[in-house]
């Protein structure tokens, strides 16, 4: 028994991201009167990189501040408002993700 | 006829289409049913739901599963129209943000989305909740779990070549699906589902995301007590203070606990406070980790892998020979990502 094949319209099941997923600020050339903003993964360590860093860049800068934050979980995203505090108070962020 | 946003490809045969999927990267790694556009316009037409509306957001990406994309996946996985409905509602409950979807599914321990259908629609559309409950055979279980999974690989990047980072994983990630067996549920016991706020006589799924099943049981005793000493032992392998556990108890078990007149509440409570491992014993296994009151424990402290008795998930499920439950420990021991339930939308039941 021979079938006649006919073309069949077959649906693309993917969805793609939309444009880039982050784009960068640009880069200070002084950390010289900023305030650096300290993001704690929560993971293990974290906290521990992320002083080491503060320490070298109280030392190597005039720094203006420091403000520190840790998730609550290493699994969420920080929540939106802690996000716009960090905008709203500080200049720079270094964030870290230790285990 | 719908209007469908998809980009179209045009085959000239099965095989082609089965080898095309392949060739895209649609597949888990098992042959999937052609998504043919006239099977997609099938199953929205089934649902009665606008192609374009978003059922799931991926929250850092971004991305958007449209009714429409969850359809073409269901086809793939091998779901018949009268599924889809299930399928969507789990594709709700993993949008809520308690679920934590990103995190949930995209970690290096490697949880898979198991989902639980409660209600009439488990009989409607043939759903095992009897033997070999986690096993293959059943075409609703299996081709519903897989289109779920079929959902994160092809829409929010769960996948290898993209986000996923699992180091080993489990198989629950190609299907992972049951149906609770409510005529099994001791007298007094409600549905899961209408534990969980919804009322009796509807349908809806739970979604939960399973780290790994730990399975126990004792056949030689009818006494709750003896058979959950059993289940409680195998319990203390996991970390302490666990968020949110989900067991899945055989009927036999479900027998004994209604012949001494256990309420799911007695479970719970006998399962708080027997399953404990010293303090010492968990600081030395370094399984404090997601713990976050780890610091307070002193080393004879017993401390209870629930973290209260109400942690504890109990779905009646499984065939009939053999005392034995399944502890399913979640991602994150309950701490990353909670089970969401929701109902399941007939058509034409929305309105009423």
């Amino acid at each position: 028994m021979t079938t006649v094949a006919s073309p069949m319209v077959l649906l693309d099941p993917t969805v793609k991201t939309q444009g880039a997923l982050v784009s960068t600020a640009p880069r200070p050339r002084s950390l010289d009167g900023l305030v650096v903003a300290l993001l704690d993964n929560s993971k293990r360590n974290a906290d521990l990189i992320l002083e080491a860093t503060y320490r070298l860049l109280a030392e190597r800068y005039a720094l203006a501040g420091v403000i520190r934050y840790a998730k609550s979980t290493a699994s969420k995203p920080f929540a939106p408002q802690v996000m716009d505090d960090v905008v709203r108070r500080a200049q720079v962020a270094v964030t870290a993700m230790g285990d | 006829m719908a209007t469908l946003a998809s980009q179209q490809y045009t085959v000239e045969s099965p095989l082609e289409a089965i080898e095309l999927c392949y060739r895209m990267g649609w597949t888990d790694g098992l042959p999937v049913v052609p998504p043919s556009q006239q099977r997609v316009l099938q199953f929205l037409e089934h649902a009665g739901r606008e192609p374009s509306q978003p059922v799931l957001v991926e929250p850092v990406t971004g991305r958007i599963v449209t009714v429409e994309k969850a359809a073409i996946n269901a086809v793939m996985a091998g779901c018949l129209p009268e599924h889809f409905p299930v399928v969507l509602a789990a594709l709700e409950a993993m949008s809520d943000p308690d679920f934590n979807l990103h995190g949930a599914t995209l970690n290096t321990g490697g949880s898979a989305v198991m989902a639980v259908v409660n209600g009439p629609i488990v009989q409607r559309i043939g759903m095992n909740s009897g033997v070999a409950l986690f096993c293959p055979g059943n075409r609703a279980n299996a081709t519903i779990g897989r289109a779920l999974h079929l959902v994160l690989w092809n829409c929010t990047g769960n996948r290898p070549d993209e986000l996923d980072k699992t180091v080993m994983g489990h198989g629950g990630r190609y299907s992972m699906c049951i149906a609770e067996r409510e005529e099994a549920l001791p007298q007094g016991w409600q549905p899961f589902h209408v534990e969980r706020g919804l009322p009796a006589g509807s349908s809806a799924v739970t979604v939960f995301t399973a780290a790994h099943p730990l399975q126990a049981g004792y056949h030689g005793s009818p006494d709750p007590k003896e058979i959950l000493i059993n289940v409680a032992d195998t319990m203390t392998v996991l970390p302490p203070w666990n968020q949110e556990l989900l067991m899945v108890v055989s009927p036999e078990i479900l027998r004994h606990f209604d012949k001494a007149r256990w309420s799911k509440a007695d479970v719970g409570e006998f399962l708080f406070q027997e399953a404990r491992r010293p303090g010492y014993a968990v600081r030395r296994a370094h399984k404090f980790r997601y713990s976050y009151h780890a610091q307070a424990a002193g080393d004879q402290d017993m401390l209870p892998v629930l973290d209260r008795p109400e942690a504890l998930d109990i779905v009646a499920g499984g065939g009939e020979g053999g005392a034995f439950v399944l502890v399913v420990a979640l991602y994150g021991n309950g701490i990353h990502s909670r089970s969401i339930t929701r109902e399941v939308q007939l058509k034409g039941t929305q309105e009423v």
